[in-house]
């Protein structure tokens, strides 16, 4: 199952809709690794380790520092 | 009559091992907590994902109205969501370090505490259609 077939996964489970413009495709991108890691814990089964853990934790910091980032002065 | 003796028995077992250091529970991981945490992190990275796109839509212009032929992004709703996102971390970082020094512990309060954060920031994203 590839990354966007993941994301797709989720989406019906969280009734969210996913379309491809550009800016999604790039949330896809982004988003595909935390998709796989629940694909992997909920539908496989696998037991999260701590190398995993902090594996998302890097991710999640990396994508909170983006989000964060100071906006400009608006503009009047 | 029968049962009584049955819990003093075990209670005299329990003592026996609490003085002699064996304890007949182990002290084992507790994987259910790993894998909760996961769920949330991983939930809340695909959250955290469209967010991020949203914060790197152009900025609507004072008065500008997005639509779906305009797409621009509404600076208070980056700041609620930059908001949110900061008791998301707290949360979360509370959540890690509980189970990294309790690993053999129920984190289920901490783990609790960061779904509720988790879910106020997608209720903003799903207020302002940020997906």
């Amino acid at each position: 199952m590839d990354a966007l077939a993941i994301i797709n996964l989720i989406a019906t489970v969280i009734k969210t809709a996913v379309d491809l413009t550009p800016a999604i495709i790039k949330t896809a991108e982004d988003a595909a690794p935390f998709a796989q890691a629940i694909y992997n814990s909920l539908i496989k089964g696998e037991k999260v380790t701590k190398e995993d853990l902090e594996a998302l934790e890097a991710r999640i910091t990396e994508l909170s520092n983006q989000l964060q980032k100071p906006l400009p002065p608006e503009e009047d | 009559m029968k049962k009584l003796f049955g819990i003093l028995i075990l209670g005299l077992f329990l003592s026996g091992c609490a003085t002699s250091g064996f304890n007949p529970f182990g002290s084992v991981q507790n994987p259910i907590n790993n894998n909760r945490l996961a769920e949330i992190e991983s939930t809340y990275g695909i959250a955290l994902s469209a967010a991020v796109a949203y914060r790197n839509t152009r900025l609507c212009k004072k008065n500008e109205q997005a639509s779906v032929t305009n797409i621009c992004a509404y600076r208070s709703v980056i700041l609620k969501l930059q908001a949110a996102d900061r008791n998301v971390q707290t949360a979360l970082k509370n959540a890690r370090k509980f189970i990294r020094e309790n690993p053999t512990l129920d984190a289920f309060s901490v783990i609790s505490v960061a779904q509720q954060a988790l879910g106020g920031f997608q209720a903003i994203q799903a207020e302002y259609g940020v997906r």
